[in-house]
C-alpha cells in the first residue's frame, strides 16, 4: 500500500510525501534480535544442536552486552553469524510462528496507536530495522507498514552462511538509506519524523525534521532533552503524542487515537 | 529416481543387510523405553534402515510447484473462486513418528494453500483433522500440527478435529458394488472443494484411504476395518497386494462421483535421529568410541529415569524429518508418484525368508503418541506394522517364530484408551479369535454411549478402535507360528496376547530352536528407522505345527 502521490511536471510543482520512519527492536516492541536467534535455536531440528545454540548465546551475553555498547553494526555483524548452517525453509517457515509466539506479545501497548496516527495523519510508515526480512515480515503485515528497510542473511544452497547482505542496516547507515530512500520515493524529510529508542539511532532520527525519542535508553533520554526532541514512551497505555502529531491531526485529520 | 547430493537409493541399500559372524558385537534394540543390547547368533542376518534421503532444499518451493502443475487435474488456484466453499482436511498426529520438527510439513502446506485462497477471495475455509475413529487433538497438539498462526485465525469455529459420530455431522453418498457404504464428513462433502493435505510416512498411509477412512464413521469402517480384509492383505504396505487399499480405492471412486478432491502428498525421509543419535540406527560393528561413549551414557540416563519421565523425555524430542517429495492433483496419480518415494527410502533387497524373525518394539506407535504403548499396541507393532513392512513375501518363514522385545507392561491410559482396558481384560480372556470377538463385540463396544461421548467430548479413542487394533494383526497371526517376548517384566500380558515369554535373548533363541526343530535362520529387523524388505525367492514353511493356532486358542 502506498501512500499519497506525487505530481511532476512542466510547471508543476512536486508535491512530495512525508514519511515515518520506524525502529522495531525496543521501539515497537520489547524482543531484540537475541530473542528472535534464541527461539529458532529452540526448534532446532537436533535438540542436542539446539542447547549447544542457546548455550552458546548465553555464553555470549557479555560479550554480545560489550559489543553492543560499542558498535550496533559490530554487534550485527558478530551476531548473525549465529544462524550459520541454519536452512532457509526452516527460518522462512517458523517466523509465523516466531511472531505469534514470541514477538507479538511484546509489542508495546501503544505502538498500534502511533502507527495508525501517523497513518491517519498521511505519513507513509517505514520500519528500518537491523532484524532479518524473514522475522519482520509478519510483523509488517500485523502494523500495516507500507515499506521496510531490513537485513538480509547470506544463503547458499538455501543455507545461511552467517553473513549478512549488504548494506547492513544499522546506526550510521540507516540514516544514508533513509536519504536515499527518500530521494527515490520523493520523500520530504523535514517534514518527516523518526522513531528509535536507542543512540545507535540518532543519526536516522537526526535525518528527519521531526525525530521522536520512543522508550529511550536513558543516554538516548539525556540527548533528547538536551536537543528538545519529543519523548514518548510506547510501554505506557496513557502516553501522550509528540505535539507535532497532536497539532496535525487537529488541523481536521482528527484521530480517535489521539489524546 | 536419483535424488539431491547423487543419493541412489539402489545403492543406498548395499550395506543395509549384514550377516553377524565372530567379531561382531551385541545388538542395540528397543526395548519400550529403553535400550538394551542382545547377543545375536552367528549368521544372523540384520536388516538396517537406508540412510535418509536428502531433504528437498526449499519445500514451500516444491509445494507450490506442485500445487501449479497437479497429475490430471487443474491447477490449485484454477479451482479457487470467491464465494465457494473449500474444506481442508489434514492428517492426524498419528503421524509422523516421533512428531517432526517444527514447522511441521502440514503447517507449510496448509500456509501455502490459505495464501493462495485468500489470494483468490475465497473465504468460507474449514480445516477438519482428519482423525476418523483415532481420538480428538488437545488444543495444544492442534496448534503444533498447524502453527500459532493458523491456529489463532481458525480455532475452534472453522479448526477441528472429524466427530464421526455427530448425528448430523456425516452424509451416505451411496455403496460400492461390493456393498461397503460410503460416509463422510458433511461440512467436506458439501464442499466445492476438498484439499486433503497428507503425510505419506509408509506405504499403507495416503491416496484413497485419506478422505475414505480418515473423515468416515462406523458404518463406512464396517467395509474394510476388518479381519478379513487384513487377512487378505499380502502386505498392506503393499498397495497393489492390499485388500485394504483396494476397497479404499472403490469406496473413493464413489466419493470422488459426488465431491471434487485435490489432493496434496508429501513424503518424508526416514530422519528419525538426529546427528547425534543417528548411530542407533547403523551397524553397530561400526560404532565409534564416541558412539559408544553416548550408548552407554544414554542406557546411563534412562535407567535412572521413571518410565514416566522417560516417555515424557521422548514425546518431547521431534524428529529432524524432512520432505524429500511432494505431488498434487488427481488421488490415483498423486499416489502413485508418493509411493515411489517411500519406496525408494525404506526398500531393502533381500534374499529368501528365515526361520525366525526379531525386533525391538519402541515406545511409540501411530496411537499413543503423549501416551502409553499399552499390550494392544505392542501387539499391533509386531504384527501388524512390523510384519508387514515387507513386499513379495514376509521375511519370516510362514509358521516361523517372531522375538520381540519389549517389557509388556500391564499399563493402559484411561484417557486416551478407555476401551482398550475393557477389550483386554474382559475379551481377551475369553478368546483371542478375531472372527469370535468381531461378531460377538464388536458392535456393542462400537454403539456403546459412554465410549462414544468420551470421544466426542473428551480425547479418547473411538470404544471399536482396539477391535481395529487387533483385526490390524491377522495377517501376522495367521502367518506366524509361535511369538516370543523378551524383556516383558510380566507373565500376565504375554500370557493374555497367547506369547511365550523368555528372560533373555538366548532362552527365547532356544525356544525358537526347539520350535522350528532345527538350528533356526535368523533375521533381525534393525528398527528404528522404518525400513521394508524386498524379499526374493520362494515363500516356505515351517512344517509340524498349526499356524498361530496356540495364539489364537491358548
Amino acid at each position: 500500500m502506498r501512500g499519497i502521490c506525487f505530481l511532476v511536471g512542466y510547471n508543476i510543482p512536486l508535491v512530495k510525501q512525508k514519511a515515518a520512519f520506524y525502529d522495531l527492536d525496543g521501539t515497537l516492541l520489547s524482543c531484540n534480535l537475541v530473542t528472535t536467534y534464541a527461539y529458532y535455536a529452540r526448534n532446532d531440528r537436533s535438540i542436542v544442536k539446539s542447547l549447544y545454540q542457546i548455550t552458546k548465546v548465553a555464553l555470549s551475553v557479555p560479550l554480545l552486552f560489550g559489543l553492543d555498547l560499542y558498535s550496533r553494526t559490530l554487534f550485527n555483524v558478530f551476531f548473525f553469524r549465529a544462524y550459520r548452517g541454519m536452512h532457509r525453509d526452516r527460518l522462512v517457515g517458523l517466523a509465523d510462528d516466531l511472531f505469534e509466539v514470541t514477538l507479538k506479545p511484546s509489542i508495546y501497548p501503544q505502538a498500534k496507536a502511533l502507527i495508525e496516527c501517523t497513518r491517519e495523519l498521511g505519513y507513509r510508515n517505514v520500519l528500518v530495522t537491523g532484524a532479518l526480512d524473514f522475522t519482520v515480515r509478519p510483523i509488517a503485515i500485523e502494523f500495516g507498514i507500507d515499506d521496510v528497510i531490513c537485513n538480509r542473511l547470506e544463503f547458499k544452497n538455501h543455507v545461511a552462511t552467517g553473513g549478512v547482505l549488504s548494506p547492513l542496516v544499522a546506526e550510521g547507515e540507516k540514516a544514508r538509506i533513509i536519504r536515499t530512500y527518500a530521494e527515490q520515493e520523493y520523500v520530504d524529510l523535514d517534514r518527516s519524523c523518526a522513531f528509535s529508542d536507542s543512540t545507535s539511532d540518532i543519526p536516522m532520527l537526526a535525518v528527519t525534521g521531526n525525530p521522536v525519542a520512543t522508550n529511550p535508553t536513558r543516554r538516548l533520554r539525556r540527548i533528547a532533552m538536551k536537543k528538545n526532541w519529543p519523548i514518548i514512551e510506547l510501554k505506557e497505555s496513557k502516553s501522550k503524542f509528540p505535539p507535532f502529531l497532536q497539532a496535525a491531526a487537529g488541523v481536521g485529520m482528527q484521530s480517535p487515537l489521539l489524546r | 529416481m536419483l535424488y539431491g547430493n547423487g543419493y541412489d537409493p539402489d545403492k543406498a541399500s548395499e550395506n543395509c543387510v549384514v550377516h553377524l559372524d565372530t567379531k561382531s558385537v551385541p545388538r542395540v534394540l528397543w526395548c519400550g523405553e529403553d535400550l538394551k543390547e542382545y547377543k545375536l547368533p552367528i549368521g544372523t542376518r540384520v536388516i538396517y534402515a537406508k540412510p535418509p534421503i536428502p531433504g528437498l532444499l526449499d519445500r514451500q518451493a516444491a509445494i507450490r510447484r506442485a500445487i501449479e502443475n497437479p497429475e490430471n487435474m487443474e491447477p490449485l488456484s484454477a479451482l479457487l473462486r470467491s464465494g465457494m466453499k473449500l474444506t481442508i482436511a489434514i492428517d492426524d498426529i498419528s503421524l509422523p513418528l516421533p512428531m517432526m520438527a517444527l514447522p511441521d510439513i502440514r503447517q507449510t502446506v496448509l500456509e501455502i494453500v490459505l495464501d493462495l485462497a485468500s489470494s483468490k477471495g475465497v473465504t468460507d475455509i474449514h480445516i477438519i483433522l482428519a482423525t476418523s475413529f483415532h481420538r480428538r487433538l488437545t488444543p495444544g497438539e492442534m496448534k503444533r500440527c498447524v502453527g500459532a498462526k493458523i491456529f489463532r485465525e481458525f480455532y475452534p469455529v472453522r479448526y477441528y478435529n472429524h466427530d464421526g459420530e455427530n448425528p448430523d455431522g456425516m452424509v451416505d453418498l451411496g455403496n460400492t458394488a461390493q456393498g461397503e457404504r460410503v460416509r463422510i464428513n458433511r461440512r467436506a462433502a458439501e464442499s466445492d472443494l476438498l484439499v486433503y493435505a497428507n503425510i505419506n510416512l509408509v506405504p499403507m498411509d495416503g491416496g484413497h484411504k485419506s478422505v475414505g477412512v480418515g473423515l468416515c464413521d462406523y458404518p463406512a469402517l464396517q467395509a474394510h476395518h476388518t479381519p478379513q480384509a487384513i487377512a487378505a492383505s499380502d502386505s498392506y504396505m503393499d498397495p497393489g497386494k492390499s485388500e485394504l487399499t483396494h476397497s479404499c480405492g472403490r469406496v473413493g471412486r464413489i466419493i470422488e462421483k459426488h465431491l471434487k478432491i485435490f489432493h496434496i502428498e508429501t513424503a518424508l525421509n526416514n530422519r528419525m535421529f538426529d546427528n547425534v543419535a543417528a548411530f542407533l540406527g547403523r551397524n553397530e560393528d561400526t560404532y565409534s568410541a564416541f558412539d559408544r561413549t553416548k550408548l552407554k551414557a544414554a542406557q546411563f540416563a534412562l535407567s535412572q529415569m521413571s518410565t514416566k519421565m522417560k516417555r515424557k523425555a521422548y514425546f518431547s524430542i521431534p524428529a529432524p524429518y524432512e520432505m524429500i517429495g511432494v505431488h498434487a492433483g488427481e488421488t490415483d496419480a498423486t499416489h502413485a508418484k508418493i509411493l515411489q518415494y517411500c519406496y525408494d527410502q525404506y526398500c531393502i533387497p533381500v534374499e529368501g525368508q528365515s526361520d525366525v524373525v526379531i525386533t525391538g518394539i519402541t515406545f511409540v506407535s501411530p496411537y499413543n503418541v503423549n501416551s502409553i504403548m499399552n499390550p494392544l499396541l505392542v501387539r499391533v507393532m509386531a504384527l501388524g506394522y512390523f510384519f508387514n513392512f515387507y513386499r513379495n513375501m514376509p521375511v519370516v518363514k510362514k509358521n516361523g517364530v517372531m522375538i520381540v522385545t519389549h517389557p509388556c507392561y500391564d499399563e493402559f491410559d484411561p484417557v486416551f484408551h478407555p476401551s482398550y482396558i475393557e477389550f483386554f481384560n474382559r475379551i481377551l480372556p475369553e478368546t483371542r479369535d478375531s472372527l469370535v470377538v468381531q461378531q460377538k463385540y464388536e458392535e456393542s463396544f462400537a454403539k456403546d454411549p459412554a465410549y462414544i461421548k468420551m470421544y466426542r467430548e473428551g480425547n479418547a479413542y473411538h470404544g471399536v478402535h482396539p477391535f481395529y487394533m487387533w483385526y490390524w494383526a491377522e495377517n501376522g497371526q495367521r502367518h506366524i507360528g509361535k511369538i516370543i517376548v523378551v524383556g516383558a517384566d510380566n507373565r500376565r500380558v504375554p500370557a493374555m496376547l497367547g506369547w511365550d515369554a523368555a528372560r533373555n535373548m538366548e532362552e527365547a533363541l532356544d525356544m525358537a530352536e526347539s520350535y522350528v526343530g532345527r538350528k533356526p535362520t535368523v533375521t533381525l529387523l534393525h528398527f528404528p528407522p522404518i525400513l521394508m524388505t524386498d524379499v526374493m525367492g520362494q515363500p516356505e514353511t515351517i512344517q509340524g505345527h498349526p499356524v498361530g493356532k496356540e495364539m489364537v486358542h491358548g
